[in-house]
């Protein structure tokens, strides 16, 4: 409803306007008429002045600030109400919102700044950069991992419930108050009463005089003066009972329902993400045309989980930026097969993924396949520097040194050797740096096996050798590591739920901060020579300021600028 | 070729320019003079032209909109720092030179921004942009989020000067908290605008423009990084700024707090994340 003293929209049945605080209810049985604001004593069914029914009609006004009546208890409240309205007006209530706002606001923090699972080894990470104490109690609360932790749950669907009571509640309000036309206001919430000496009223109105301006102005061309006024601020205005009064983006009172019902339909979005799937498929250079087939009961690795189609991987590539070790860029070449047909080719690449049947191809990996990395390994013996064999193999494979029961495995492969804290790492870089590899030595073949000693073999400093002790020399005279290509793929039926949420939020969003509803109404009193101009609600700064610039551009209107 | 210097000669013109309104504006507070504001925001608009030159220029060179790393990002906030309140200037037509005491602070902190860029500290040599971050949803990103934080970075300042004006004028004169020229109800009123006027943006920019984002470059829309968390506590701190002022009528005091604690959420979340934190955000 609006409050027939200010003009704001408010709760219906409200006993006090929220905005101005003046009363709304019969207060001695004495009433006021809705049109004219004439008092009227007790038990009067029509209003003396102006002939207006003054069933269902407001008390008197007063102008002292709404007490807040004695607040029932809760049991009161319970009786009053019934479980069902009272729980709903509970989880609805914006005074549980500002509590769930500021809760959510404090478990946000904690899970950005508090190392979350995902990231291993993580419960070691905590433990050294927290202390014993508060490992505890962030295990206990699982503050390692907020977002997923049962009360994290609970706090958004009690957001979720009190946001949906509000969206609902709000959203009839909001229809009924666009379904309802505006009406004048009694005159005696401009601070005016017929008579009254003219001036600047006391109270919510502004005021524009044309007493000192162009005194022999009649009411009609002051009004004319008012209307052309409206209509150039884009007002849709009525006139009735000695005023004008109307509403500006009207539509967009519901601005604040979208925004509402946009974060609502993007949580649903949220929450569809448990029928999401996603998984990862690779390569390397040496596999390319590859087919992964859709996932069956047998076949549950190299495959597409929920498809109907294959995926061939053709090609990738990558590429850097001349003179420079940065990536400029990855792509792989894919094509769909359908029924045994290739039915589309695409190159995709980091930000630009393939879209087919509703599972999404991202590029998200590339680099070298160090497990399948080929090297080429002399051997010669130390004392004559004779060479006794030139062997290829892969990581993972043996040979035997001719002539010794001595068998040598090439057991790692690096491109770019470094030495981390827990020993050799291999930095990824675009090319190899410091090509090595780690070679095991055994004695024996097959169970009769007993390691011995481990080696290291470096392309670019081959005179490097670990054990000068042993007879053996081992050099790496070429070596072949193919690249890998990562493809993961994931479909989530919650996105496109998500993009019209955020859609419609936007649209609340701008509709109601950037066409902000306006309404205002302004009163001609043709004895005082002078129109009151008023908005909706409590006169606060901003509000006076506005009001004040169209009373001014009404007078410049009257003076005929 | 890129050159270090593109658009730099613009920035420095910038640079001189935010000094010399910071200047202007300070002295037309201090002396009362609105002669000196009104030359103070000529001098921001000019600066502001300046930069926009530079900006353009650089970002025409590099092919892309220049917020790519630490460097240009500086700039480009600085940038909207001067529009956010060139802006609000031209909202309060009438009682502009009471709104210049903001002015001051923001063409200092623009100042600022410019300056820290310039230093040895970040680089401004454009860098090859990796490929996750080659996307036009780059420019869209970061250039709405930023955009929305400069106008809060103005409702922050207004703010801010409300607590220590109101501060002063409580303790000085007990009964007689107006005084005409401290623009109390203004900068009140001021800060709310800026933040219903950067409200939307920053929600466009950082919330859906980075969530489809997320999507295209890493396969998912939300995933809890620490950049995208801080991001949604800021924008949680302005809806409950905006649900206390509209359903509480929360102004005043207690609302520059929250505007405050907002804006200081929206730096950590551009500055803090990156250095303290770590996650997918990690580019610079």
């Amino acid at each position: 409803m609006t409050c027939p003293h200010c003009g704001a929209e408010i709760p219906q049945d409200s006993k006090f306007c929220p905005q101005c605080g003046r009363r709304l209810v019969p207060a001695e049985g004495e009433l006021t008429c809705p049109r004219c604001g004439t008092k009227a004593p007790p038990g009067s069914r029509f209003c003396k002045e102006c002939g207006e029914p003054l069933a269902g009609a407001i008390g008197a006004e007063t102008d002292v600030k709404a007490k807040v009546e004695a607040k029932p208890g809760l049991w009161e409240e319970l009786r009053k109400k019934g479980l069902f309205k009272w729980a709903l007006d509970s989880l609805g209530s914006i005074r549980l919102t500002i509590p769930l706002l500021i809760a959510l606001i404090a478990a946000a923090a904690v899970g950005g700044i508090v190392p979350q699972a995902p990231i291993t080894p993580n419960a070691e990470l905590i433990y050294r950069s927290y202390g014993r104490f508060w490992y505890n109690i962030i295990k206990l609360l699982s503050l390692d991992d907020v977002f997923h932790s049962w009360w994290f749950l609970a706090l958004l669907g009690l957001f979720a419930t009190n946001l949906t009571i509000c969206t609902v509640r709000r959203l009839r309000r909001s229809i009924k108050l666009l379904a309802s036309p505006l009406r004048p206001l009694p005159s005696s919430s401009f601070g005016f009463s017929p008579g009254s000496s003219p001036g600047n009223p006391a109270g919510e109105a502004v005021l524009v005089s044309w007493q000192g301006l162009k005194p022999e102005l009649e009411l009609e061309e002051a009004r004319e003066a008012v209307r052309r006024v409206l209509r150039r601020r884009r007002f849709r205005f009525r006139e009735e009972g000695g005023q004008l009064f109307g509403e500006r983006w009207r539509w967009s009172r519901l601005g604040p329902d979208l925004v509402h019902l946009g974060i609502l339909i993007i949580l649903i979005g949220g929450l569809l993400g448990i029928f999401r799937f996603e998984g990862y498929l690779s390569l390397n250079e040496t596999e390319l045309g590859k087919v992964f087939p859709p996932c069956t009961a047998e076949r549950t690795t190299d495959c597409i989980k929920n498809a109907d189609f294959s995926i061939r991987i053709d090609d990738f590539h990558a590429e850097l930026y001349p003179d420079s070790m940065t990536y400029k860029d990855y792509w792989t070449t894919i094509t769909v097969i359908e029924d045994g047909k290739e039915v589309l080719t695409k190159r995709i690449e980091v930000n630009e993924p393939l879209t087919y049947k509703g599972i999404t191809f991202y590029q998200t990996n590339y680099g070298y396949d160090l497990n399948a990395a080929e090297a080429t390994i002399i051997v010669e013996d130390r004392e004559s520097g004779e060479r006794l064999g030139e062997f290829k193999l892969k990581v993972g494979e043996r040979f035997q040194i001719p002539g010794t029961e001595n068998w040598v495995e090439l057991s790692r492969f690096f491109t770019s050797f470094m030495i981390g804290q827990g020993g050799p790492v291999n930095i990824d870089t675009p090319e190899p740096e410091n090509p090595a590899a780690i070679l095991q030595i055994y004695r024996g073949e097959g169970d009769l096996e007993k390691f011995e000693y481990w080696d290291i073999v470096f392309a670019n400093f081959p005179e490097t050798h670990l054990n000068p002790d042993k007879p053996y020399k081992f050099y790496m005279e070429d070596f072949f590591v193919p690249r890998f290509d990562g493809i993961s793929y994931s479909r989530n039926p919650g996105y496109p739920v998500a993009w019209w949420g955020f859609t419609v939020m936007m649209i609340g969003l701008f509709g109601t901060f950037y066409l902000a509803p306006r309404r205002v109404w302004v009163l001609l009193d043709p004895q005082g020579k002078r129109a009151l101009v008023r908005g909706e609600g409590r006169l606060t700064w901003g509000r006076k300021r506005e009001l004040e610039g169209l009373a001014r551009e009404i007078e410049r209107e009257l003076k005929g600028e | 070729m890129i050159s270090i210097s593109t658009g730099v000669p613009f920035f420095n013109v910038a640079v001189a320019g935010y000094l010399l309104s910071f200047f202007l504006y300070l002295f037309s507070f201090v002396f009362r003079r609105a002669r000196l504001g009104s030359v103070g925001t000529g001098v921001l608009g000019v600066s502001f032209a300046a930069q926009t030159v530079g900006l353009a220029l650089r970002s025409a060179t590099v092919g892309i909109l220049s917020i790519t790393n630490t460097y240009e990002s500086l700039v480009f906030y600085s940038w909207v720092f001067a529009l956010g309140y060139l802006v609000i200037e031209g909202l309060y037509r009438g009682v502009r030179q009471r709104l210049r005491v903001v002015g001051a602070l923001v063409a200092l902190f623009a100042f600022g921004m410019v300056a820290a860029a310039a230093s040895p500290l970040f680089s401004g040599e454009p860098r090859p942009l990796i490929p996750a971050l080659q996307s036009y949803w780059l420019a869209l990103h970061v250039s709405f989020t930023i955009l929305g934080e400069g106008f809060f970075m103005v409702a922050f300042v207004a703010s801010l000067l409300y607590l220590i004006l109101e501060r002063r004028a409580r303790v000085r004169a007990r009964a007689h908290v107006h005084n005409p020229f401290l623009p109390l109800e203004l900068l009140d009123d001021l800060s709310y605008k800026a933040i219903a006027i950067g409200f939307p943006f920053f929600t466009l920019g950082g919330l859906f423009f980075g969530a489809i984002w997320a999507k295209y470059a890493w396969g998912r829309f939300w995933g809890w990084d620490p950049k995208e968390t801080f991001t949604l506590v800021t924008w949680l701190v302005y809806v409950l700024y905006l649900h206390l002022r509209v359903r509480y009528g929360w102004r005043e005091r207690r609302a520059a707090w929250i505007a405050v604690l907002g804006f200081i959420l929206a730096l950590f979340t551009f500055a803090g994340v990156n250095f303290l934190l770590r996650g997918l955000h990690s580019y610079a």
